[in-house]
């Protein structure tokens, strides 16, 4: 007891006693067996004790051969009564003495066997712990310091099983999106569940367990695992809670809990030397299994964290373990093709059910709870009803099945080696069969929900499908890359499409300047075409006007020429006939009429002589005007052929132009589109970085949040410690004063009986003790 | 020559300081070896260490790589670090190594150095788990694995260790996500708590290779990955010069596609006599105490091994000459000299005449025999005896019953009586007509026919399972285990379990069906009938061990092995049969057991085994003469007192060992002396233990004395270690006085009226081929003198010579 004083208490305590005793402080301190200079010492080096500081170490370097179940050479570290109790080999540590403890010579390498074995010795400064430790008496713990509790209980117990669906949807708050892990590469995902009663998805990654909205397929949250890897997660069966089994490899193992509604964690389970395989959580949440490569199922109570019982039948590691949803039973299966059935709450061997010939990998209950599902790596799919642990059905599917799941409706979800993934019925039926994985397919989970099929491979692809048709959906990771990177990642494609955007912009200006320059030609070809048109018109009307006039020309001409014609012959005539009148006339003097008939011959001929010579004179220009006219015609028709050709030319020139405005204009219309569009994405690229820039703003404030309340809350934790500390420390000192009291008290009545023998020794002679003795007695009785 | 030119100063005075072994001065440089004797990198990760060997005139040979210097005529191919080569670019040069005035060459090859091969499970990732021992017996290659994972021994599976490490729980073992924490890493650098422990540094090439794997995604191979075709260990031989001297190994791997490469690092060392020589996983060998080793190098399915001796710093040893009788001293004489062993001086005639009698035809030398073969003369008088010996018929008896017991001549459930008596008669025959032993076991191994008629066939009969008479045909007539193979690649030798399937389907198409009389069954060639293997299960065609794959085809393959077998074709037959006729006149084979051939238990002289071999295979395999070749050698007629240089030798033959008399022969010879009768199932009274047909019929005597039941064709069946039961039984039991007592043979000589001391000398020579001491003459005048009744003391006398270890061992 005493050695586990604080220095500072003593004082106080010594500081009291002297008020209430005028007994010295030494004395006091030599009556509780106190060293008094190592009590007085103001620094007391700190203790070392088995539970802060050997364990610890005995875990990292001896518990893997040295715990309850292995027991190399009969010794148990794991716990302080064992270790004392020591090995095959007698004790193995000698309080006081390192170097007379076997186990001591053991890590120093002073004896053989040199512990660990076939290792390098553990660092100097844990030898020098457990040195200390040893020398320091064999500290279990820091004993008489007030102990508060680290872990307030816990109580999630539910008045009854929960298997409704509850009335708030079990999905949780607005949780971080800050991966605790982003790795190069992806590696076989190690566990999905699926929330039974809202569209969630758990999936496990590197130190962190990601939560997906199935409907939205969007990962929700993220909550970190620092404990390693979950091996094995499950929801309640009322889907508040979410557990995690899982750890490190051959080093820790444990289960942890959070409150789906929150998204807090709330308690953790377990201190397994490996990883956790299996776990689940009873369906009224009084229970939770766990089980690992350690071979031992180890059932805890919620309320209390501590372990009820260990079920210490299989002979291989636990792989798969399940609550029925009634929460009666417990169903636990290894490596081996073990599986047996227990009373969850009485630890009683229900059913062993016998028939699986390799790691039983999935377990799963039918809601009912009257019927377990079972798949194995021996390649078959198992049916087992629960009255008399009979199989009712089997079927081989996978060549090795990985995992396995009843649906609340009843159907059976599996996976495998084959890389498929199979929706059953329970007649065997299939249902639905889908692969596309490069790999062994690894894990699944049904979400009853949004009814779809979730399952995982080996390389770490995530893999979703409706389970109705079996058609693909989408991809999930489990490796979601760092929110500095989403907004990095954001970023470049917001520069990017703003880039993008700008250069569809410039497009589409570009654009419609060459459309309405195309539009203007157009328009101009057009006006000139119209113009050329209009000319042949008036041309060819000339021509018509020109024709006309030629026409008379020539008629005229033609008469003309018949009038010349007549005249020729007439004239002649005329004359002849005028002579002849007038040698008549001669003949005939005075014959009036005759002369007469001569002159008018004579004038009629001078008449038509001279209308002769008019014609003859003013023949070339008749016939100038009329080839005149002719010329104008044909070179009049002429230029309308040229014209002709102009215009058809014109007119190719005008279609060409219609075509390049057309274009021009569907140019712009498709270059206005896409700049529309690049807008959009430019948009909708400013929204994701406001969106990462807000979710690590969210992390940020929920990191100082989170950092505030485990100070408030260790600040909480310290007063009260001192308090109980200052309570047990007054308790200890009301104690030793009582003591002290009981043996002033005792040493009173001692004085007062030797005084009284004194006396009566007196009374019956002479005083013959020496007479200072006599002297003090007085002294003291004083 | 050059020696006192160019030795430098340093070395000569720590020579001559240490007092070298022949002489005063420094013994010369004999030859410099440069191992390997070429160089060939192939891409840019290759390398190549070399290392530098010293041998001089005295034998003595040390390891001076760091002293020699090293020089590559054109540096541009390669660089050199330390005693390692590493590739810079493509071409051809040599390089030169001298020291101490000798020089020597090798040629250096580089090409493709600028291709880097990517990383192989096979040929990269399987060695580190061999090496650093992850797939032992006693770790994860034990037939259940270890703390839950399982490799094959020694990596005979290669596909099925990719899968467990990489998908048979997924995610534990490996993680491509953090590739530190892959367990079997962290397990193997001692990260976490590992039942093996820490097996190599997170700093060591072993973890590199894994990360290198795992960086590539831990991809397994595809398509043909080059399978390793030899391995070489350097240096050949060794002779360390006292306690704590060093030599490095050197080891390289050839590959079937031409490549090599120096896996020094990755080969898994042993030595199979660490009082001699040990070696350190790093390959360093470090002399302990005089005695010879072998070295031993395992990589992939390659067993190879290196001579090396140890003898006592600056030893002073001076070879006697002594006359060699014949080939077989001539070689003994070789190794003795290497070893600096003076064999013992030859023993005495009384001694070779019972040593030979017993050894040859199992009987003890009658009264008249011990003087007539001390009285003669003749200088060859030896031989003469031996060549008298091997005339008996007790000779043939001899090795009937050595060969009934290899053949396991036994009555059981399928062979009757009759069957097995005929079996026993056929062997008989042959052995006595001096049927040439490949004859013998040609038609014994070609058998056909009902096992009546043809007793051979019985062989078959003895043993039906396929796999079991493939193993025991390997064991007697090649003297190989071959057992190992049946599950996985051999630990210690080169057998595969191809090689092991392969051999095995000689014996899949044995047909057997009833006779007429029920206790006789009819043995054919059925025809059909093949094995598969068990991994992968593919069909294995019918292959020698060791040898081709024939062709078959219409062909009894049982006759088709025989006739191999028992061929000089097949390196172990004639080798095989000359060590078990060895072994029977030494008590010990030239390679012990002597059914235990493999690479990692070489013959104690490899030379003479091939000789005896050789010669076998010239006497057209009459064993009669080789036995011959034994007997006069003088390595046989040494005697048992060792000298100064072989008092601790005792695999070498330099001096004769004490064996006991094996059971059926004790018998006899008890019998003998007694003047005794025994009567045994199926033979006549009088008949010798020898004699005895039936492996299944035995007496009390011969069971404790370690006869051999014949069930298994173990050389280990016949029991010649001595024990309490025996001598108890000899003392106490009702053989040894009841013999004395029915043989009467005191009674009959005292009858005779022969005195005391006459019959004493008697009992003598006839139990112990010699006269009794002047010494043992007066102590045993004195008890003979206290009792009255002369018949008790002297059958006292004969108790106590019967119970004498001299009696009881051939010496």
């Amino acid at each position: 007891m005493c050695p586990n004083c604080g220095s500072i208490r003593i004082l106080c305590f010594a500081a009291w006693l002297r008020v209430v005793s005028s007994i010295p402080v030494v004395v006091v301190c030599l009556q509780l067996g106190l060293p008094v200079g190592e009590t007085l010492a103001a620094d007391a080096p700190p203790q070392i004790t088995y539970d802060d500081h050997i364990l610890p170490i005995f875990r990292q370097k001896c518990l893997s051969c040295h715990n309850l179940d292995k027991k190399r050479g009969d010794l148990d570290l794991g716990n302080y009564t064992s270790l004392m109790q020591g090995g095959s080999s007698g004790e193995v540590v000698v309080p006081g003495d390192s170097d007379s403890s076997y186990l001591y010579l053991l890590v120093t390498h002073e004896s053989e066997p040199a512990m660990p074995l076939d290792s390098p010795k553990i660092p100097a400064e844990m030898i020098e712990k457990i040195g200390q430790w040893i020398d320091g008496g064999l500290l279990e713990n820091t004993g008489s310091t007030a102990q508060v509790s680290k872990k307030p209980k816990q109580s999630f117990a539910l008045a009854a099983p929960s298997n409704e669906r509850p009335e708030v949807v079990p999905m949780p708050p607005r949780l971080s999106l800050e991966p605790v892990s982003h790795t190069p590469g992806t590696t076989a995902v190690s566990a999905l569940a699926t929330n039974p009663w809202s569209p969630l998805l758990a999936v496990a990654g590197q130190r962190q367990v990601l939560l997906y909205d199935t409907q939205k397929s969007e990962l929700i949250g993220i909550l970190p695992f620092p404990e390693g890897v979950a091996e094995v997660l499950r929801f309640s069966r009322n889907g508040s809670l979410l557990l995690a089994g899982g750890g490190r490899g051959a080093t820790s193992g444990q289960v942890v809990v959070w409150d789906v509604h929150t998204g807090e964690r709330v308690f953790e389970i377990g201190d397994e030397l490996d990883t956790v395989l299996a776990a689940d959580i009873s369906s009224d949440q009084t229970l939770i299994a766990l089980g690992g490569p350690q071979r031992v199922v180890r059932v805890f109570s919620v309320e209390s964290g501590e372990k009820l019982y260990e079920i210490r039948k299989h002979t291989d590691w636990i792989c798969a373990l399940e609550f029925s949803p009634n929460g009666v039973l417990l169903a636990t299966a290894d490596r081996n093709g073990g599986l047996f059935v227990w009373e969850g709450w009485t630890e009683r061997e229900y059913l062993t059910l016998k028939g699986h010939s390799a790691t039983v990998a999935g377990l799963s209950w039918r809601s009912d709870s009257n019927v377990l599902a079972s798949g194995s790596e021996d390649g078959s799919i198992r049916l087992w009803e629960m009255e008399n642990g009979g199989q009712i059905k089997k079927w081989d599917s996978h060549g090795g099945v990985a995992s396995l799941q009843f649906t609340r409706d009843g159907r059976i979800l599996t996976c495998g080696r084959d890389g498929h993934v199979r929706l059953w019925d329970q007649d065997a039926k299939q249902l639905s069969d889908v692969s596309g994985f490069g790999d062994l397919a690894v894990e699944v989970a049904f979400c009853n929900e949004t009814d779809q099929m979730i399952a995982g491979d080996w390389t770490g692809a995530i893999r979703v499908w409706k389970a109705g048709d079996g058609q693909a959906m989408n991809e999930l990771s489990a490796n979601p890359p760092t929110l500095a990177e989403r907004l990095d990642n954001a970023k470049q494609e917001l520069s990017a499409s703003e880039v993008e955007a700008q250069s569809a912009a410039e497009t589409y200006r570009l654009a419609t300047l060459a459309a309405n320059e195309a539009t203007a030609n157009h328009l101009k070809a057009q006006e000139s075409l119209r113009q050329l048109q209009q000319q042949k018109q008036t041309w060819q009307a000339d021509v018509v006007t020109l024709k006309n006039k030629l026409d008379v020309a020539a008629n005229d001409y033609e008469v003309a020429e018949k009038r010349a014609e007549v005249l020729i012959q007439a004239v002649p005539a005329l004359a002849e006939a005028a002579t002849q009148a007038e040698t008549a006339a001669k003949a005939l003097l005075d014959d009036a009429e005759l002369l007469e008939a001569t002159t008018r011959l004579r004038q009629s001929h001078r008449l038509r002589a001279e209308e002769l010579a008019a014609l003859e004179q003013s023949k070339p220009d008749r016939s100038q005007a009329l080839s005149s006219f002719r010329d104008q015609v044909s070179a009049t028709e002429q230029k309308i052929g040229a014209l002709t050709t102009t215009i058809s030319a014109a007119e190719q020139q005008q279609e060409a132009t219609a075509q390049v405005a057309k274009s021009a204009g569907e140019k712009m219309a498709a270059s206005q589109q896409t700049s529309e569009l690049a807008g959009a994405a430019r948009s909708k690229s400013q929204q994701h970085v406001t969106h990462w820039e807000n979710e690590i703003a969210f992390v940020t404030q929920l990191n100082r949040l989170v950092a505030e309340h485990v100070t408030s809350r260790e600040t909480v934790l310290e007063r009260e410690r001192g308090h109980a500390e200052a309570v047990a420390k007054v308790e200890v000192a009301k104690q030793a004063a009582t003591a002290a009291q009981a043996a002033l008290t005792e040493a009173e009545e001692e004085l007062a009986r030797i005084a009284r023998e004194i006396a009566i020794s007196k009374g019956i002679q002479e005083p013959a003790g020496s007479p200072g003795q006599a002297e003090q007695v007085s002294q003291v009785s004083e | 020559m050059h020696k006192a030119l160019f030795l430098p100063a340093i070395y000569l005075v720590s020579s001559w300081l240490s007092g070298a072994a022949w002489a005063t001065e420094a013994p010369a440089l004999r030859a410099l070896h440069v191992y390997p004797r070429d160089v060939q990198m192939t891409s840019s990760r290759d390398r190549q260490s070399l290392l530098v060997q010293a041998e001089y005139e005295n034998g003595i040979t040390r390891d001076v790589s760091t002293e020699a210097t090293w020089v590559l005529s054109d540096p541009a191919i390669a660089r050199i670090e330390g005693n390692v080569l590493y590739p810079l670019s493509d071409g051809t040069g040599e390089l030169v190594v001298a020291y101490a005035g000798h020089e020597t060459r090798i040629p250096v090859v580089a090409r493709d150095t600028a291709t880097s091969l990517p990383i192989s499970f096979r040929v990269d990732v399987m060695p580190v788990f061999m090496k650093t021992g992850c797939n032992t017996g006693s770790c994860h290659g034990a037939a259940r694995g270890k703390d839950g994972f399982r490799l094959s021994l020694f990596g005979f599976d290669p596909a099925g260790d990719y899968f467990r490490l990489t998908r048979e729980i997924s995610g534990r073992r490996i993680n491509l996500a953090e590739l530190h924490e892959s367990l079997f890493y962290k397990k193997g650098t001692g990260q976490v708590p590992h039942t093996g422990g820490k097996r190599f540094d997170t700093e060591s090439e072993y973890a590199k290779i894994l990360v290198r794997w795992l960086e590539a995604g831990a991809p397994d191979d595809q398509g043909e990955v080059p399978q390793v075709t030899a391995v070489e260990i350097y240096p050949e031989h060794a002779v360390l010069d006292g306690l704590g001297a060093n030599q490095a190994i050197n080891v390289r791997a050839k590959y079937s596609d031409g490549t090599d490469r120096d896996v020094t690092t990755l080969a898994y060392f042993m030595s199979n006599n660490d009082n001699s020589a040990t070696i350190d996983q790093a390959g360093l060998v470090t002399a302990q105490n005089r005695g010879e080793s072998f070295i031993m190098v395992r990589f992939g399915t390659h067993t190879e091994g290196s001579h090396f001796i140890t003898l006592p710093k600056d030893l002073k040893f001076q070879w006697q000459e002594v006359p060699a009788n014949n080939y077989v001293d001539e070689l003994m004489f070789k190794k003795f000299k290497k070893l600096c062993i003076q064999p013992s001086e030859l023993c005495t005639d009384e001694r070779f005449l019972r040593r030979a009698s017993l050894d040859i035809a199992g009987v003890l030398p009658t009264v008249e025999q011990y003087e007539e073969f001390l009285a003669d003369p003749d200088s060859h008088k030896r031989e003469k005896l031996v060549d008298e010996l091997l005339s008996r018929k007790e000779f043939v008896e001899m090795w009937v019953m050595k060969w009934a017991e290899l053949l396991q001549i036994r009555t059981t459930r399928e062979i009757s009586y009759k069957a097995m008596l005929r079996y026993y008669n056929w062997l008989q025959e042959r052995i006595a007509n001096d049927v040439p032993m490949d004859q013998m076991v040609r038609e014994l191994l070609g058998a056909s026919g009902g096992t009546f008629t043809n007793g051979a066939t019985n062989y078959y009969q003895n043993e039906t399972n396929t796999l079991k008479i493939a193993e025991n045909v390997a064991q007697v007539f090649m003297g190989m285990r071959v057992q190992c193979a049946q599950c996985h690649n051999h630990p210690f030798d080169r057998w595969t379990m191809n090689d092991y399937y392969a051999f095995a389907s000689f014996f899949s198409q044995i047909g057997r069906k009833q006779a007429e009389d029920p206790r006789e069954r009819i043995i054919f060639n059925s025809e059909s009938g093949e094995v598969n293997h068990p991994i992968g299960g593919r069909q294995m065609k019918p292959k020698f061990l060791g040898g081709a794959e024939p062709d078959l085809q219409g062909k009894d393959r049982r006759v088709a092995l025989a006739d191999w077998l028992a061929s000089p074709e097949n390196p172990y037959f004639a080798t095989n049969l000359a060590n078990i006729v060895w072994a029977h006149f030494f008590g010990r084979g030239i390679i012990h057991e002597v059914d235990d051939v493999r690479i990692s238990n070489p013959p104690v002289n490899k030379e003479l085994l091939e000789a005896l071999g050789r010669k076998f295979t010239e006497y057209q395999y009459d064993f009669k003469k080789l036995v011959r070749d034994i007997c006069v050698s003088r390595t046989y007629q040494l005697g048992t007192q060792t000298n100064e240089t072989n008092a601790n030798d005792i695999r070498n033959f330099s001096h004769a060992s004490l064996r006991r008399v094996r059971a059926e022969v004790l018998l006899d010879i008890v019998s003998y002396v007694t003047d005794t009768k025994n009567k045994f199932q199926g033979l006549p009274a009088g008949a010798r233990a020898v004699q005895i047909a039936n492996g299944n019929t035995s007496t009390y005597f011969l069971t404790t004395f370690g006869r051999a039941e014949r069930g298994s064709v173990c050389s280990c069946e016949v029991k010649i270690e001595p024990n309490l039961s025996q001598a108890l039984h000899l003392l106490n039991g009702d053989t040894v006085h009841q013999k004395i007592q029915t043989g009467n043979l005191v009674g009959k000589r005292l009858e005779e009226g022969k005195s005391s001391e006459e019959i004493v000398e008697e009992l003598y020579i006839r139990c112990l081929t010699r006269r009794p001491t002047d010494k043992e003459k007066q102590e045993l005048q004195v008890i003979l003198a206290a009792e009255e009744e002369q018949k008790l003391a002297l059958e006292d006398v004969f108790w106590g010579v019967l119970n004498a270890r001299e009696f009881l061992f051939n010496h």
